[in-house]
């Protein structure tokens, strides 16, 4: 049974995102909650999450915020840290299905409603604003927590002994590199993990191009075969064989170059 | 009861050929002995025939103890003592088995007329005279494929004795009748200071010559024999080719098959070089039986070999070609017709056709003239894969039969324009060079080495099984233009049954599958202005066709009068749109100009004139990519 979670009506988001200008985080942790009269649920298809169950969610959110160095700035690698603990909950421990979270209402909620301070202390403000796609969900692939959940569900393998490994073996840049292409290749989340693993291997290999110079270059090849390559049904080996030979091409062109 | 003995042929006062003569009417065939008796005598056989099917078989057996005195004591008394090549007739019936291949056909004419060639026969009275008495007779039958009457020798050849029996049943003003005679072809010799042309017969000595044993007499002896007979009032003829020569082709050390190799072997050739006749749907078909020591062997058909079928498939489509398609430009002429299918995963594996030119996956031409017999398999460019192959038919024009036939060597297993001279020699020098450039489209660009991945490929072959529901067909996809060379600007024709474009051309990934395949855009999309009547249309899908011995991807645009159009083409990636960034050293796809009627325009701009045109843009195109054509107007 999956769980269902508040979508908070888009007029509202609006309303809350304009209402966030100017205001620090800790202003907003005072107006954070845990219920909004302007949210609904899916009509069907599981179980409303309980008002409980979320307080749980943005109590476990801060904790991992404040244990990873937030509010005061903290460095890549803590920040780093603080995203793959927060990858892992939300999509081990939320309940969370994949249909519910392709809802950007659902994340504009746990972004604007829940935990909108914490997504603050991730995203801080530039000039005196927030970004709207870090908060709203207007893009899933840049919202603080709805990339994470992404993220964790593209690079889960069941078969490994720790499943969400992957989402440690690489940097945030380039896993951004991998996820920013979310049709050509983060809707293969077989591909995703193919990439990865590659990519791991190259990083300790230590040759003269930057092994991020190669995945990016790979990626390119990768999304001239995606146009008429399917690659949902090829076994996870030969596409990870695939992907080791576009970064071979890629390591010959720009070696040379 | 007439008994027969032997006679030989003395030199006449005015002279006369020697049996080493007849023996090399048909030169030193590059087949083996078998193959070519197999083709000559299926050809006879063919040009025998009645109003219904004949029935052709090849049985290899050794005489059975029922019947060996019977040939000790019929054959042997007077038998000649010289040899041809060793061995001698009476060594063959003292050894301890006598073999022989008789070659049989039902549903032919039998030989009848005349048995004695210094009376006049009328034209369908010389079927005795052609074959057992004279040499060089020209067939005078319509349609037939012989054009030296030589074939027969290929049955003195094929035995290592020189020596045949032939025995057949005719019908003669409408009473069956029979006859029964040997003959052998040995070598010139004096006995007795009398000079013999080395001709032999076993039969009945007359006056300077030998008549056959007749009627009664003839079934008597050859029931004797255990010769295969005839049933009721069935006529035809069979050939007893005593102690054949087995020699194994595919060895050099002239080693000896057994009777069961070598029942596959005539098997395999009756297959290979007669399978045109044997089609189901043909008005008059040849039904083939081979057996050796009494057991069937299964003879190949488009029933029961790949290749073959794609072959016969092949066939059908040349005849269903409303006009010539291989064409003589100078002089204007109709040479005949070709098509071809493609072939995935059927390979040749017999050693009889092997001889012929073809093992592994076909990439040949199978040409023939009338009737239907396989001149020959014209071997042709192969396609990249080892597993794909394409098998073709070409069958010359009716009108051209008799230039074609006179190329021919008396094997008939080639067309060689050094025996003809002017205009008919060119028409045999053309056929070839057309059908390379057929078979160079169809091979489709001359591909760099393409190394197969190791890599299972159930999940593909799953996949893309649909295209191959029938072998040679397009699926469920849209059938796409087989290319053309871009030297005479022909237009493609569609109906063509497959393509010579999109040809499986994997880089170097493992699991990759198409090279480039353009996808068609809409043609005139964002062109400010332009009437709706102005926009150019894509016609058809995007094929692949050689220039200059290059690959490049064409598109056939029909373009509206007046309007001034521009070709672009770009990459386009899995995120559905064209590519922003493009991977180091990639290349990238270029508009290289535009065809039309023949006459290429470089540039990607083309301009139509007062008429709406038909122009194929031609792109530089890009490998392992999806390339996306457009076409908009630009005035």
């Amino acid at each position: 049974m999956s769980i269902l979670f508040p979508r908070l009506l888009p007029s509202e988001s609006d309303r809350l995102f304009s209402g966030m200008r100017g205001r620090t985080p800790s202003e907003l942790r005072e107006q954070a909650g845990n219920s909004s009269l302007r949210a609904v649920f899916a009509a069907t298809g599981g179980t409303r999450v309980t008002r409980n169950e979320l307080q749980l969610l943005a109590t476990t959110i801060e904790t991992l915020a404040i244990a990873g160095g937030y509010p005061e700035m903290p460095g890549t690698a803590q920040r780093n840290q603080f995203d793959r603990a927060v990858a892992r909950h939300l999509h081990q421990h939320t309940g969370m299905t994949p249909g519910e979270a392709s809802q950007r209402q659902v994340w504009a909620f746990l972004g604007l409603v829940l935990v909108p301070h914490v997504c603050a202390w991730r995203f801080p403000m530039k000039d005196g604003v927030y970004v709207a796609d870090r908060f709203k969900g207007s893009d899933l692939t840049r919202h603080t927590l709805a990339r994470l959940w992404t993220r964790a569900h593209v690079l889960y393998d069941s078969a490994a002994p720790d499943p969400y490994a992957l989402m440690d073996a690489v940097g945030e840049a380039d896993l951004d590199q991998i996820m920013a292409r979310r049709r050509a290749v983060a809707a293969t989340p077989a591909l995703v993990r193919a990439i990865v693993r590659a990519h791991v291997e190259d990083s300790n290999s230590g040759e003269d191009t930057p092994a991020r110079a190669v995945l990016r270059d790979s990626l390119q090849r990768l999304l001239r075969l995606t146009a008429f390559l399917d690659l949902d049904w090829i076994p996870e080996e030969q596409i990870l064989q695939l992907v080791r030979e576009q970064r071979i091409e890629s390591r010959k062109h720009l070696d040379v170059a | 009861m007439i008994d027969a003995t032997w006679f030989s042929q003395p030199f006449r006062p005015d002279g006369g050929i020697t049996a080493e003569g007849l023996r090399n009417q048909l030169g030193r065939p590059a087949l083996s002995v078998l193959t070519v008796l197999v083709r000559e005598s299926a050809q006879n056989s063919w040009d025998a025939k009645l109003a219904a099917d004949v029935r052709y078989s090849l049985d290899l057996t050794t005489v059975s103890p029922v019947h060996r005195q019977a040939w000790v004591d019929l054959l042997l008394p007077g038998a000649p003592r010289e040899s041809s090549a060793g061995r001698t007739v009476p060594d063959l019936l003292r050894s301890q088995s006598i073999r022989y291949l008789a070659v049989s056909d039902r549903g032919t004419t039998g030989l009848g007329g005349p048995t004695r060639s210094d009376v006049h026969a009328e034209p369908n009275q010389r079927a005795w005279l052609s074959f057992v008495l004279n040499s060089g007779e020209k067939q005078d039958v319509d349609g037939g494929g012989g054009t030296y009457g030589y074939g027969k020798g290929a049955f003195f050849l094929a035995s290592r004795v020189s020596t045949v029996l032939i025995y057949t049943r005719f019908v003669d003003e409408g009473r069956l009748r029979s006859r029964l005679i040997g003959s052998a072809l040995l070598t010139s010799t004096t006995i007795d200071d009398v000079p013999y042309t080395g001709r032999h017969w076993w039969g009945v000595p007359a006056d300077g010559y030998c008549e056959p044993l007749s009627d009664g007499a003839a079934d008597n002896i050859a029931a004797r024999l255990g010769l295969p007979g005839f049933r009721e009032d069935e006529t035809g003829t069979t050939v007893v080719v005593l102690d054949p020569d087995l020699t194994d082709p595919a060895v050099d050390d002239r080693s000896e098959m057994s009777v069961e190799e070598a029942g596959r072997f005539l098997a395999d050739a009756a297959g290979w070089n007669l399978w045109p006749l044997t089609l189901e749907g043909r008005a008059r078909r040849l039904h083939i039986a081979v057996n050796a020591h009494g057991v069937r062997v299964e003879v190949p058909s488009e029933q029961n070999d790949a290749v073959l079928a794609n072959f016969a498939a092949a066939y059908r489509l040349a005849a269903a070609e409303s006009e010539p398609n291989i064409r003589c430009g100078n002089p204007k002429k109709g040479l005949g017709r070709f098509a071809y299918v493609d072939t995935f995963g059927a390979k040749a594996t017999a050693a009889a056709a092997a001889e012929l030119g073809l093992s592994g996956s076909p990439h040949h031409v199978c040409c023939m003239r009338s009737p239907d017999l396989v001149v020959q398999y014209l071997e042709q460019p192969a396609k990249p894969h080892p597993e794909v192959g394409y098998a073709g038919v070409f069958k010359v024009e009716e009108d051209l039969d008799a230039t074609f036939a006179k190329s021919e060597p008396p094997t008939h297993d080639a067309w060689v324009d050094a025996q003809l001279s002017g205009r008919e020699a060119t028409f045999v020098r053309v056929y070839r060079r057309r059908l390379s450039e057929e078979c160079a489209a169809v091979v489709g660009p001359k591909a760099k080495e393409v190394r197969v991945a190791q890599v299972p490929v159930g999940p593909v072959a799953q996949r893309l099984g649909f295209l191959l529901s029938t072998v040679g067909g397009t699926g469920a996809a849209e059938p796409v233009l087989s290319g053309h060379p871009v030297d005479d600007g022909n237009p493609s024709d569609p109906g063509r049954p497959s393509s010579g474009g999109v040809s499986p051309q994997g880089g170097s990934a493992g699991a990759s599958a198409g090279s480039a395949y353009g996808t068609a855009g809409s043609g005139g999309t964002g062109s400010s202005g332009a009437r709706r009547r102005g926009r150019p249309v894509l016609v058809g899908s995007p094929y692949f066709r050689s220039r200059s011995g290059r690959v490049i991807l064409a598109q056939k645009v029909r373009i509206q009068a007046g309007t001034v159009v521009r070709g672009t083409a770009a990459v386009i990636t899995g995120e559905g749109g064209a590519e922003t960034a493009k991977p180091a050293g990639s290349s990238q796809p270029q508009v290289l100009g535009w065809q039309c009627n023949g006459v290429f325009a470089a540039g990607d701009v083309f301009a139509a004139g007062d008429e709406s045109v038909e122009a194929d843009l031609l792109i530089n195109p890009v490998e392992d990519a999806a390339v996306e054509i457009g076409v908009e107007v630009t005035a």
